[in-house]
């Protein structure tokens, strides 16, 4: 039964990075891919590893993939910070105004 | 006395993670970790940070969970509204720049790193009290607030930290 | 086939489609971002394959993959920063 929910969710995670994928292709702005699609991969990374925690049960593999849960969620938006930082400060040039 | 309350709870917890990755609950085991993090925590106050540990990361243990929470419920929300962009294919982005109302440099830096975690916004720069965040066309959570002069409910929730 | 092991596929088959835009990208920050993608679904991978097949010391890798992806990313980004045209 508590399987059923594991698996639910890392099906719902599965969906979610595919759309990550699909808008990584779908824009054609590096800042808009960068806005939507590496945020995609946080929420998807969060369901997953629930996912895996329910999965594992109660036992210290899964209080490590909390522990790599904790980490992942500190490190992943300062890269993300790291990189739009970098290329907005090279002054790769943002689009104002709204396209067609 | 304070002081060392706070250095023992940074070392119980330090020694829960030194028991999660050995696996083991041993004696000998807990004891390594008890010196291990005592020396880390010693180390790190007296040769790497400028001022103290705990004026540095002062945060009250329940505003970091109530944070967290509301945190939690944000990512998944924005997350949903992030799928709607995606199939509408919207591509405008703008540069917002924003006015915090918090003195706290721990605090700005949790609100620079929530604003970036949750889908549809970056942060890009902090200047003082002044941060740029990178947003879509359509974003009207802090322009509206930049204009009413009021808090975005982080950090009515970041405010309650101080000791 | 179990629905780990194919949700592993599928995650092999994002890593892929991922790879093309890092290929492709027509600047040095989209390949930046590729790569960012690409060792967040390699951590899933290996928690996945240390649950299929029961080997909790495989989570202690994916420990060390995450520091180092974050460290690598920070690192190329600040190296970059301001230098501009070298796509």
């Amino acid at each position: 039964m508590i399987d059923l929910l594991a698996y639910l969710l890392i099906t719902i995670a599965l969906i979610f990075m595919a759309l990550g994928v699909i808008g990584l292709f779908r824009f054609k702005d590096f800042y808009s891919r960068i806005l939507i699609s590496a945020k995609i991969e946080t929420v998807g990374f969060l369901t997953i590893m629930i996912g895996f925690t329910i999965l594992s049960g109660l036992s210290y593999a899964a209080m490590k993939i909390l522990l790599i849960t904790l980490m992942v969620m500190i490190t992943n938006p300062l890269s993300t910070h790291a990189i739009a930082r970098s290329a907005f400060l090279s002054g790769y040039p943002i689009n104002q105004e709204p396209r067609r | 006395m304070k002081k060392i309350i706070h250095t023992l709870i940074l070392v119980l917890i330090f020694t829960g993670i030194w028991l999660v990755l050995n696996e083991s609950l041993a004696v000998s085991q807990l004891l390594i970790g008890l010196f291990f993090s005592a020396v880390s925590i010693l180390f790190t106050n007296r040769y790497l940070l400028e001022d103290d540990y705990l004026d540095a990361y002062a945060i009250k243990p329940e505003v970091l969970l109530h944070y967290s929470l509301y945190l939690f419920i944000q990512i998944y929300q924005s997350g949903f509204a992030a799928i709607l962009k995606i199939i509408k294919g919207e591509d405008s982005v703008k540069i917002i720049t924003y006015e915090t109302c918090m003195s706290n440099e721990l605090g700005i830096c949790l609100l620079a790193n929530a604003l970036t975690l949750t889908p549809g916004t970056v942060t890009i720069d902090k200047n003082g009290h002044q941060l740029q965040i990178l947003a879509f066309q359509d974003e009207n959570a802090f322009t509206d607030i930049t204009e009413g002069k009021t808090c975005s409910p982080y950090e009515m929730i970041l405010r309650r930290m101080d000791h | 086939m179990t629905f780990l092991e194919t949700a592993l596929f599928v995650i092999a088959i994002y890593i892929a489609l991922v790879l093309v835009r890092v290929i492709l990208g027509p600047t040095i920050w989209d390949r930046l971002l590729g790569l960012n993608a690409i060792s967040a679904k390699i951590i899933m991978s290996i928690v996945i394959f240390s649950i299929i097949t029961e080997q909790p010391y495989l989570l202690d890798v994916a420990l060390v993959y995450a520091l180092l992806g974050f460290i690598g990313t920070v690192l190329i980004a600040r190296f970059i920063e301001k230098k501009g045209d070298i796509s």
